[in-house]
């Protein structure tokens, strides 16, 4: 018989997950972290899933145009609470690692499917995390695949695999609750008390770091925060500019006329008819999905004198379509509350500037409470649904 | 799932409700993501794969291995700030890094990611450890002035 050294024997299967020592991994503990990670999850779910049906509105779904800001707060709370994640969950991983080697790995095959499920959870929690990460930092390349989908189907399976995980773990969490707090005998480092308040201040850190995006008294010291709300042409943060999507030439060329589709007939306007128009100014957010949001002021044509001056009736649904093609957000359709809203503006102009090129010039749509991939830029034709 | 003795009837509905709830949630996001034209499934799989992996047998276990060495050789007092300053690092560095990389800047686009993420990666760090080090020579002062005065009581 082979006597492996001493070093090697400690890694038999058998006694891998006693090489963690630490006395500060506990069930209290680890309820502790849970219940605060499931409720950021929770938030993001909800976050998330709002966001999602704004775009893809399901058919009992109703979104206002007020208040304006809405969707700056839920979004910003999305990305937000998603960064807060990252220490939570690495901590909550921390406090369960050694029963990653637990041995023999399952007592029978229940125990077995309620570990494939947990490699279910985690993968999905990994997974949901560094895509959001990577997405907000434009970092497209390491996911190839559509971002955007595959971040909703596996919100699902996150949000499913953590239900299964509280369902199971229910009994665990509550005695583990509700047994008086133990004093851990005085250990070498950190206390749970100071544990916890280390994962505090790491929320702290990486929110003051980057929340400065989207709240812009905060933008000076958000020193890792992936867009600054004051930096961008006329002072205004871009997503796609003109080049990218393809429309410079269409979009500066003097040929440019402006189609309004309604049941009275068709309207083929220049940018100097638009500017000959009744102009409106309305202070609204562009409001990104990656969480950032710079409020401006905009003056422009009311969309619903558009729609009135082609026949459109109040309570009808408007299509805006784009120069650009070929992309999924080209078009964008404005439901009745916006497509009412007196704050809804086809904007020829920003900031008291007419609109650069890359923010959408000859004019772009600007409506109160909406991600910023719906305020269609370079906008061609508009068009009133019946 | 309802094993122990002590678990209520209560509790035991509410399980099977969680539970229940939970595989048609994760059954909704797989039959999504199955038969979604937009997700390429090899890639999805692969790179779900890889942080998994990456993060169970690669990062956790370096992180624990960096924790306990870094420690090491600090004395029991200095250890909790220590290793909190160490886990707040850690976790911004992730926050931090494809900033830093940078990757996802734009050559058309000066608004993405317009900032120097070097110099901010490097502030917050700095910000940390400053913390970290007026928190233990507060600590430190306490402690020789409770020693000192426990040394003028018992003189």
């Amino acid at each position: 018989m082979v006597r492996l050294p001493e070093p090697l024997t400690r890694l038999h299967p058998t006694r891998l997950s006693r090489l963690f020592t630490s006395r500060l991994r506990s069930p209290q503990l680890t309820s502790r972290l849970g219940m605060l990670l499931g409720a950021a999850v929770a938030v993001c779910f909800a976050t998330g899933y709002l966001s999602h049906a704004i775009q893809h509105p399901p058919a009992w779904f109703y979104w206002p145009s007020r208040p304006v800001n809405l969707y700056r707060i839920t979004q910003g709370l999305h990305v937000a609470t998603g960064l807060a994640i990252v220490p939570l969950l690495a901590v909550k991983l921390w406090s369960v690692y050694p029963k990653l080697f637990r041995w023999p790995p399952f007592r029978d095959a229940a125990h077995a499917v309620e570990r494939l499920s947990l490699f279910l959870l985690v993968a999905a929690a990994l997974f949901q995390v560094t895509t959001g990460i990577l997405n907000i930092a434009l970092w497209y390349s390491p996911m190839s695949f559509f971002f955007t989908t595959a971040h909703y189907w596996t919100a699902w399976i996150l949000a499913g695999a953590l239900l299964i995980h509280i369902g199971v773990k229910l009994p665990v969490v509550r005695r583990a609750l509700a047994a008086p707090s133990r004093r851990p005998t005085e250990a070498a480092g950190l206390s749970r008390r100071g544990l916890l308040t280390a994962v505090a201040s790491a929320i702290g850190v990486i929110t003051v770091a980057t929340v400065g995006q989207t709240l812009r008294p905060l933008a000076g010291i958000s020193v890792l925060g992936p867009r600054d709300p004051r930096v961008g042409p006329q002072g205004l943060p871009v997503n796609k500019t003109a080049a990218g999507a393809g429309v410079t030439t269409a979009a500066a060329g003097p040929g440019y006329r402006l189609e309004v589709v309604g049941p009275s007939g068709i309207l083929r306007l220049s940018l100097g008819d638009l500017a000959a128009l009744p102009q409106h100014t309305a202070q609204l957010p562009i409001t990104c999905v990656e969480g950032w949001s710079a409020t401006a002021t905009w003056t422009g044509v009311r969309i619903r004198d558009l729609a009135a001056a082609v026949g459109g009736q109040p309570g009808a649904s408007v299509r805006v379509e784009s120069l650009e093609r070929g992309s999924p957000y080209s078009t964008s359709t404005l439901p009745p509350p916006h497509a009412d809203d007196p704050l809804t503006l086809l904007a020829l102009t920003v900031n008291g500037e007419p609109l650069d090129l890359d923010h959408g010039h000859p004019c772009r749509l600007i409506a109160p409470n909406r991600p910023g991939v719906l305020q269609t830029k370079w906008v061609s034709r508009v068009q009133v649904l019946t | 799932m309802t094993g122990h003795g002590t678990t209520s009837r209560t509790t035991t509905w509410l399980q099977r409700l969680l539970v229940a709830g939970g595989v048609l949630a994760a059954g909704y996001g797989v039959a999504g993501l199955v038969t979604d034209p937009s997700v390429a499934k090899q890639p999805y799989l692969r790179y779900t794969l890889t942080v998994l992996l990456g993060h169970d047998l690669l990062v956790m276990p370096l992180a624990i291995l960096i924790g306990l060495l870094a420690t090491r050789w600090l004395p029991q007092w200095a250890r909790p700030a220590v290793q909190g300053a160490l886990l707040v690092t850690a976790t911004l560095t992730a926050v931090a890094l494809p900033l830093v990389l940078g990757y996802g800047r734009r050559p058309d686009d000066p608004s993405a990611l317009p900032r120097d993420y070097h110099r901010g990666y490097l502030i917050a760090v700095a910000a940390i450890w400053l913390t970290t080090a007026t928190l233990l020579a507060l600590r430190a002062a306490r402690s020789r002035r409770t020693s000192a005065t426990q040394h003028q009581e018992e003189t």
